[in-house]
């Protein structure tokens, strides 16, 4: 939480998709290594942070996970607020979790920044014999988005470190090309020139010191 | 389909066996977990609630035993012993008192057993059943999909009794079933226990769908009715639940099918928070937190994400007493306990989780109950701000959001209320008094200027004033009830005072008017009249319109009795002005806000008050709109 060390980056990545996908199992595979069987119905949101090392720069990657219950997608655009990732999860072994990827797109650009990074992610890859999703259909549809894409799984750690940390790379790079151009969180000063980012980042370095 | 329904609950079922072999349970029901588990799950299992003694646990019984819903006494009674804690044996029985449990059953034409028969049918087609949940669940899916695959051609030929939106309701509800308290006794696991636990708590949840398709199911409830079938037989449960969604001064201003409802109440609670907690809120405000994210699970899942399970036994006491009222209060002493912690903080990544696991040293009954119980919050400071948000989406351009507020309403409206209940055969009063909703808006807006002018310097002025009201002798006529309403600016001086002589002497409040010496705040008169079924409806229209001769008097009694501090007020304010503004900021945006259009009314006498408002257009247009 408060106790990270200083960072260079803080990036906000919104977990998206329908109930009972795995969302929350992903977030805790990746902020705490764990699995949990039972967990909770995501009420609202829930929220959870890492630091991560990419390149030179350390990275506080700032993870929410939504509930998928469509109801709540009406108050969805406060999650998205300042979000310059997305994972949009679906289930391999459910199929109509994955048709209505498009539909959870379109949500996303309605209300977040169109330059954000998005990932298509397959999970429950375990269950491979389960599988209604073939990996090549999704592949094809992500690269006609224009989104990343992986399997995953959350109960046995397949490709999860993978997929966040290829999100978190995909930002730090627009980041650094300056394509994202508002919408981050003030840590990230995108329309700046690299001087001035430095300067934020400092700055955020101070206050994360005192906090 | 089998296969895969098999293979997948095969690979839970081994879990299951892993984590039940020697699990034990602590006195809730909850599983003892390991230490990293344990914080994972984020649950407490030491308590400290109260015992109660033997003597006071017969008492309790007696008058359960001689329970009158109707009865002021019977509600005085049951408060006190609310304060001092419910046995766990008990709660189940002071639930369904207050919740007049066996009353809505008898008073509906709605039929549980017949009902569950009616929801066989498609479940029989569908082959699933609620016993056996993860198959269940596999099968709804997959039977889901094929009809979404289908579904064009399928529309015009249904020969099935089930639709396409009763699978989706019976997917969603198995779904949430084992993630509702995973890891309490009565549904964790595929013991036999946990699978009728699952059962019954899938027909309870499904038959509500049915009961009220306005509200349908939504996540968050699964939570409530797994706690009301800990103390509940099954269809106790269920209508226990349609008091609690259905009756406004439940939890009916809260659900609703597309969350709009909730949104409301989280806005009125951030007016609330501003003017309650000023310097915390727009230190939330600048860390960019907001508060959607913490209160919107807290109000739909009634706190039962707080890791201390007797004190969310005690919560829920409290909000089967008072209602939406104690939802407020709840969340409001949740704030203030962590308001230390979260001064320090500056980013939202490290205050919001504070906000959505509260931390077990703020959640324990001795920390979270105490503090409770010494945070007042009335029922008009509620009215007031919801009827602020109302007059801000009032003022926005979009149609859409002007809608809302009307369905929103309850809380104040009778009309959309008598549509809700009209189901369950409530017999509701409406229409009477639509037309000087303006009236009530008004005055409440004014007292809550006025309580922004006066708090929190004003209150040395205040305490005098005080000590004049509470000298008066006590006695329940109508004209005091709204006199002391009037006064209710002062609340929290009087509150204090009320401590300094409940140290002092706790001797002279009797005991049938309050528990505990409460009774000096005067709306907290007006909310034991409230809690009194019919009379409820009896004061608010009362108040509200002022349309009756008491009414009347009472209303010119309250507006002068505002009138007269204000002035006094105003004379004190210039040198407090800056510091007023200063900690309270907020004061100075209500202020402009409403100012404008009170300005005539604030100071001229209350006649012309209501002159001024019957005349002019823009009261009106909040009148139909409260409505």
């Amino acid at each position: 939480m408060g106790s990270d060390d200083s960072y260079n980056f803080v990036f906000k990545v919104v977990l998206i998709g329908e109930s009972g996908v795995g969302k929350s199992n992903l977030l805790s595979r990746f902020t705490k290594n764990e699995f949990l069987h039972d967990s909770r119905t995501t009420i609202g949101v829930e929220f959870s942070t890492r630091t991560v090392q990419l390149d030179n720069f350390t990275i506080k990657a700032q993870i929410w996970d939504t509930a998928g219950l469509e109801r709540y997608r009406a108050i969805t655009s406060a999650y998205y607020r300042g979000a310059v990732g997305a994972l949009l999860v679906y289930d391999i072994s459910k199929h109509l979790t994955y048709e209505s990827a498009e539909r959870w797109l379109k949500e996303l650009y309605d209300h977040a920044d169109p330059h954000m990074v998005v990932m298509l992610v397959g999970n429950k890859k375990d269950l491979e014999n389960l599988r209604t999703v073939p990996t090549e259909e999704a592949k094809d549809f992500a690269d006609k988005k224009g989104l990343m894409f992986m399997e995953t799984s959350a109960l046995d750690s397949t490709n999860v470190e993978a997929a966040f940390n290829e999100v978190l790379t995909a930002i730090h790079k627009k980041v650094a090309s300056r394509e994202v151009t508002r919408g981050s969180i003030s840590a990230v000063t995108l329309s700046s020139p690299l001087g001035l980012t430095r300067e934020a980042q400092e700055e955020r370095k101070g206050c994360c010191k005192s906090s | 389909m089998r296969r895969r329904s098999s293979s997948s609950a095969s690979w839970r079922s081994s879990t299951d066996k892993r984590r039940s072999e020697g699990v034990g349970f602590d006195e809730f029901g909850f599983a003892f977990t390991n230490r990293r588990e344990q914080k994972l799950h984020h649950r407490c299992h030491d308590y400290s609630y109260p015992q109660l003694s033997l003597v006071r646990v017969k008492e309790l019984c007696e008058l359960l035993s001689y329970w009158n819903g109707a009865s002021f006494i019977c509600k005085s009674q049951i408060e006190r012993f609310i304060r001092m804690g419910i046995p766990p044996s008990l709660r189940g029985r002071v639930w369904k008192c207050l919740l007049n449990v066996d009353g809505v059953r008898e008073c509906s034409d709605f039929n549980y057993q017949t009902c569950l028969l009616e929801v066989r049918g498609p479940l029989v087609d569908l082959g699933v059943s609620e016993y056996g949940i993860l198959s269940a669940i596999a099968t709804l899916s997959d039977t889901q999909n094929d009809l979404g695959l289908n579904q064009r051609q399928l529309s015009g030929s249904n020969e099935n009794c089930y639709s396409i939106d009763e699978i989706t309701l019976f997917r969603q509800i198995a779904l949430d079933l084992q993630r509702s308290f995973p890891t309490h006794q009565s549904l964790m696991g595929q013991s036999s226990e946990a699978i009728e636990g699952q059962a019954k708590l899938f027909r309870v949840l499904v038959a509500y769908a049915k009961y009220n398709p306005q509200v349908g199911y939504s996540q968050g409830m699964s939570y409530i009715v797994a706690v009301l079938l800990m103390h509940l037989g099954e269809e106790e449960a269920f209508w226990a639940l349609t008091a609690l969604l259905g009756k406004s001064k439940y939890l009916a201003e809260l659900f609703d099918l597309s969350l709009t409802k909730v949104q409301h109440q989280v806005k009125v609670f951030d007016q609330f928070l501003k003017h309650r907690k000023a310097r915390l809120s727009k230190h939330l405000d600048s860390a960019g937190v907001l508060l959607v994210h913490f209160v919107m699970p807290w109000f739909l899942t009634l706190f039962t994400s707080l890791p201390c399970w007797d004190s969310v036994l005690a919560v829920w006491d409290l909000i089967i007493l008072q209602g939406l009222q104690a939802v407020f209060r709840t969340s409001l002493t949740i704030i203030e306990l962590l308001e230390p912690r979260l001064m320090e903080l500056n980013d939202e990544g490290a205050m919001l989780p504070l906000l959505l696991r509260v931390p077990v040293d703020m959640a324990q009954y001795t920390v979270l109950v105490s503090a409770l119980w010494k945070t007042e919050v009335q029922d008009w400071e509620l009215k007031c701000m919801n009827s602020l948000v109302l007059d801000e989406s009032h003022h926005e351009p979009k149609t859409e959001k002007l809608e809302n507020p009307q369905n929103m309403n309850n809380e104040v409206g009778t009309e959309n209320e008598t549509r809700h209940i009209s189901k369950s055969g409530g017999k509701k009063t409406s229409k009477k008094d639509t037309v000087p909703e303006g009236v009530s808006l008004m005055t409440r807006v004014m007292r809550m200027v006025h309580r922004h002018l006066l708090s929190p310097l004003g209150r040395q002025g205040v305490e005098e004033k005080c000590s004049q009201t509470l000298a008066v002798p006590r006695h329940r006529s109508p004209g005091h009830v709204f006199r002391s309403r009037a006064s209710a600016s002062f609340t929290q001086a009087q509150v204090r005072l009320k401590r300094q002589s409940k140290q002092k002497s706790s001797t002279n409040q009797p005991e049938g008017q309050g528990s505990g010496g409460e009774v000096a705040v005067a709306p907290v008169t007006g909310k034991k009249l409230a809690g009194c079924g019919k009379s409820e409806r009896y004061q608010q229209t009362f108040k509200r319109s002022g349309t009756g001769s008491v009414g009347k008097v009472a209303h010119r009694r309250s507006n002068h009795t505002i009138h007269l501090h204000a002035r006094a007020k105003s004379r004190r304010l210039p040198q407090n002005e800056k510091s007023s503004v200063d900690q309270n900021p907020n004061s100075s945006a209500i202020l402009s806000s409403t100012l404008p259009r009170s300005s005539s009314p604030t100071p001229s006498s209350p006649q012309s008050t209501n002159a001024s408002q019957s005349g002019e257009p823009h009261e009106t247009i909040n009148a139909a709109l409260i409505r």
